[in-house]
């Protein structure tokens, strides 16, 4: 029989206890993380805002503030700042008759321009050969476009009611009202049939693909306990806690490193943190000031301020992809002066029939100040990817998480990045490898 | 993997740190007034070696300091067997010069026994300048004072090796 404080029994036990507690952490953080994540999106957003306002937090400390009064004052001001910033953007997105004023306009003026292109491919051309070709994939499109933008029935009795109410008090009301109805005799590109018959019996989709409801995933046990609170309250706590931290969480991480790795994990640590905190924090700089140009120059050109405002918010946050992002951008603003009935320029040369123009030329002049000057200045050369690679992770982000996948693939990437090459680095510089 | 789940423990163990006795006697830290002390604690990783384990080897980038917990610590040059420079007790700092500069290690830190230290980084030292320069600046004038005095004991050394060998002196 083996003697039971033997060496060799000793380290078959030790072997046995790392196993079995190695599991059940892996089970258990694999679970509590599955149980809560519908939690760990407003956690992430929370430590985020810790990470990347840590540099005002601290030039508040130097300025003589105590740090939990530091703390709490940049907590409270960024708090009420970002309230204030959504309910203005909120405030500006279109109510419910505005967006019906705003899709039959589109709708007429998206087709006034295609029946025009539909005109031009009849001619004998080259030019006209090539759209012919073209418009057998495009006819599909147009259809889909049409079948989204078009009124549901019990819309058009609510959207003819207001415009016959209103038509006299401005001629817009009467021409949104002409437009309506010249939308109602629209056919199908690809059928030929009535547009509005199809609307009738509810198709919203020439492809007739079953809509899905919303994801009806089962209820968390954890979540229920979140029932009445919004899941988002846990974000400011998450950021006031970590901005309060002190850097304690990372030398209880560091701590966990055997010692042979010490200083290595030490210097990769801090290289890898100084690289993505100045990624990410001028990320957000040159977002802002994506947006504030989008704000100042579309107004300029006759955009509605408003509109202006909900461009720059896609644009600056389709700005975190590069190459994808900004044309995100570009095709807002070319997309958004081509169905546009009016405009208000402070430049006289400019009116609805040349707008797109402009307004491409604004977008585009915008991304490449953006990637000329911008980038470069603010971000370096941190987000150096092979342009195949950035279109790659971003498609494989959106495949496997979905809009959230496409936002945060390319941060992620860059993150990896930067710490497997200073980490790789590190460990040559220590000779703890050789290659 | 021992010591990782030892230290597994540590992370989820909210005890503070019971080093701030010890603090006050460090040749570096004795300027400093309690507030201050334990300001410089937040900054520190406490290290456990067994005895026989190199704390840093020659050559490697410096990349932090240590104050010596408990334990005797050897600093050698690599070498079979090592050759003893000297020998570092509780209290005493090594690898100071990582806060200077970034030049490599002159020397290897060895344990003779097993030992405990608490390390400061560098770029975290850095940090602190900046948050706290009335700290370091009493932290860094302690440090010229410690190289000072190792400055006047090697200085002693040679003289006195000088003075035991006057024949193999040039003429």
């Amino acid at each position: 029989m083996e003697n039971p404080q033997s060496e060799q029994e000793i380290k078959r036990r030790t072997r046995v206890y790392v196993a079995v507690s190695s599991l059940l952490l892996i089970v258990t953080t694999g679970y509590v993380l599955w149980a809560i994540r519908p939690l760990l999106l407003p956690v992430i957003f929370g430590a985020l805002l810790a990470y990347i306002s840590q540099p005002v937090v601290a030039w508040l400390i130097r300025r003589g503030f105590p740090k939990l009064l530091s703390v709490l004052l940049f907590v409270t001001f960024f708090i009420t700042l970002l309230f204030y910033a959504f309910v203005f953007v909120k405030n500006q997105i279109p109510d419910r008759n505005e967006q019906y004023e705003l899709r039959t306009v589109a709708m007429y003026q998206l087709n006034e321009r295609y029946q025009g292109l539909i005109e031009t491919s009849q001619q004998n051309t080259t030019l006209a050969f090539g759209l012919r070709f073209l418009m057998q994939e495009t006819h599909p499109l147009v259809d889909n476009i049409n079948l989204f933008l078009a009124l549901a029935p019990e819309e058009q009795m609510v959207f003819e009611a207001r415009m016959d109410s209103l038509q006299h008090q401005h001629p817009r009301y009467a021409r949104m009202l002409g437009y309506h109805f010249q939308n109602q005799d629209l056919l199908f590109y690809t059928s030929g049939g009535l547009l509005t018959e199809a609307i009738l019996i509810g198709q919203r989709s020439i492809n007739s693909r079953e809509e899905t409801g919303p994801d009806q995933t089962g209820g968390s046990t954890i979540l229920l306990i979140f029932g009445f609170f919004s899941t988002w309250l846990i974000m400011p706590v998450i950021f006031f806690f970590l901005l309060l931290d002190e850097g304690k969480f990372r030398r209880k991480l560091i701590s966990l490193v055997p010692n042979i790795f010490f200083e290595t994990a030490l210097t990769s640590f801090h290289n890898v943190d100084k690289a993505i905190g100045s990624y990410l924090r001028g990320t957000v700089i040159e977002s802002l000031a994506v947006f504030t140009c989008f704000l100042v120059f579309l107004p300029l050109i006759g955009f509605n301020f408003t509109v202006s405002v909900l461009i720059g918010v896609v644009a600056a946050v389709a700005n975190i992809i590069p190459f994808i992002g900004p044309t995100v951008g570009i095709i807002l603003v070319i997309a958004y002066s081509l169905i546009i009935d009016e405009i208000s320029s402070v430049l006289p040369f400019i009116h609805t029939g040349n707008l797109v123009y402009f307004a491409a030329l604004t977008a585009i002049l915008i991304q490449v100040a953006d990637n000329t000057l911008l980038k470069p200045m603010i971000l370096g050369g941190a987000t150096d990817l092979h342009p195949i690679l950035v279109f790659f992770v971003v498609v494989a982000g959106g495949v496997m998480f979905g809009f959230w996948g496409v936002l945060f693939s390319i941060p992620v990437i860059v993150i990896i990045k930067v710490s497997a090459t200073t980490i790789h680095q590190r460990l040559l510089l220590y000779r703890i490898i050789r290659l | 993997m021992k010591p990782f789940w030892s230290d597994l423990g540590k992370l989820i163990s909210s005890k503070t740190s019971q080093e701030e006795d010890f603090i006050k006697n460090v040749q570096l830290f004795t300027d400093l007034t309690r507030r201050e002390r334990l300001k410089v604690e937040r900054l520190m990783h406490v290290r456990e070696y067994q005895a026989g384990e190199y704390i840093f080897h020659k050559g490697q980038p410096g990349a932090a300091f240590y104050v010596i917990r408990s334990g005797l610590v050897r600093i050698v040059t690599p070498g079979e067997p090592p050759i003893l420079l000297a020998e570092v007790n509780p209290g005493e700092v090594i690898g100071e010069l990582a806060i200077l500069d970034e030049t490599p290690r002159s020397a290897s830190a060895l344990t003779a026994e097993h030992a405990t230290t608490m390390a400061i980084f560098k770029g975290d030292f850095d940090a602190f300048m900046l948050s706290e320069p009335v700290i370091a600046a009493k932290i860094y004038r302690r440090l010229a004072i410690v190289i000072g005095n190792r400055l006047k004991a090697t200085n002693a050394m040679l003289q006195k090796q000088a003075a035991k060998q006057p024949e193999t002196r040039p003429a």
